[in-house]
């Protein structure tokens, strides 16, 4: 037999371009569907994988108790006004807030400060406010954005300033949002 | 060698086809079980509920008028349970001859009102209420504005009051 007949049968090369390109087609006819076989099972591995992954489940509203604690303790503290203390309180509460309530009570210092110095110039005394929380109550909350309203009883003293207290109660209704994690009040009403 | 060449394209076409697929099919997946839903407020509407009782009840308790003072007493003791109820029905007598002495009637407002806890059915509320008085030679007193805590208990199905705290 001659060699050009013995080529394509025991795999030795062929002297002509033919039995060549017919061997490299095979290869590829066998590559492409062997690779992309391949493929789909990896596709479908990772189809599969997402498709009987469970859903996340949704994350629970946050707990309503911080918001009842921040607003006693925030609404406890803004009910007092004394010149002795002004810068503290001023301070905390500006730490304490956000958006409106913190713009608006930004704004207000300068107003504060004439009225303590009036105080001092024209008045026999310091007028003194000193209140605390006795009750808050959550009126709602929206758990997607952490935004809740919340109702503080505040209870305390109005303190003129020829030394006489009258005894007063406050009625706010707190805004309070959460902000990375952290509370703070952003609106402050007063309920009428 | 023949080459397959329909057959072979079909099967290749097929593939990719295939693979296109279960990828789109896996991406879609991805993004769905990647999304975190929204909070789940479970309370919402029990919360809600509660707010309505207390402020129907507690306007419901807190009013008596003269022209209608046997009737709201009677409104008044049906909003209320416990202890709390058997002192109000007690006391009843004497605030009706109150109110029939001094000729006066209230009526009340809720303003606000908002929830401390609730725990199956008990409940504790803060409530924010106007109180304003009137008298036949006074037809309107200054309003009073008060704050209050509210315990409420669901009894067959309806919250009723079993404490008022003045705060």
């Amino acid at each position: 037999m001659a060699q050009d007949e013995l080529g394509p049968l025991i795999g030795v090369p062929a002297d002509d371009p033919v039995p060549r390109s017919s061997h490299a087609k095979r290869r590829v006819s066998l590559f492409v569907p062997l690779t992309l076989a391949v493929l789909l099972l990896a596709a479908g591995a990772f189809a599969i994988s997402q498709a009987v992954r469970p859903r996340p489940v949704p994350a629970a509203a946050p707990p309503t108790q911080s918001y009842l604690d921040f607003g006693m303790s925030f609404g406890g503290r803004l009910m007092n006004m004394s010149p002795q203390t002004f810068d503290d309180d001023w301070r905390w509460v500006m730490t304490q807030s956000t958006g409106h309530l913190h713009e608006t009570y930004a704004a207000w210092r300068d107003e504060f400060i004439k009225f303590e110095r009036q105080n001092v110039t024209y008045l026999d005394g310091p007028v003194i406010v000193a209140g605390s929380a006795t009750a808050a109550g959550l009126k709602s909350i929206d758990a997607a954005d952490g935004k809740a309203q919340v109702l503080v009883a505040v209870k305390g003293t109005d303190t003129d300033d020829i030394g006489e207290a009258t005894p007063q109660t406050w009625r706010l209704l707190l805004t309070v949002e959460r902000i990375d994690g952290t509370l703070k009040t952003s609106r402050v009403e007063v309920v009428r | 060698m023949t080459f397959p060449r329909t057959g072979w394209w079909v099967a290749t076409i097929s593939l990719v086809v295939a693979i296109a697929a279960a990828i789109a099919l896996g991406l879609w997946q991805f993004h769905q079980k990647s999304r975190i839903p929204p909070p789940v407020d479970a309370q919402k509407d029990a919360r809600q509920e509660l707010i309505e009782a207390v402020s129907t009840n507690m306007e419901k308790y807190l009013t008596i008028r003269l022209e209608t003072l046997d009737q709201d007493v009677a409104t008044a003791a049906s909003v209320l349970t416990g202890p709390f109820a058997d002192q109000f029905k007690k006391d009843s007598a004497g605030y009706i001859a109150m109110y029939k002495e001094l000729k006066v009637s209230a009526v009340a407002a809720v303003q606000q009102a908002g929830v401390v806890s609730l725990e199956g059915d008990t409940g504790v509320t803060v409530v924010f209420v106007n109180v304003t008085s009137s008298s036949v030679g006074e037809p309107e007193l200054p309003a009073i504005k008060t704050a209050a805590e509210v315990g409420l208990r669901k009894i067959n199905g309806a919250w009723l009051i079993d404490r008022v705290d003045k705060k």
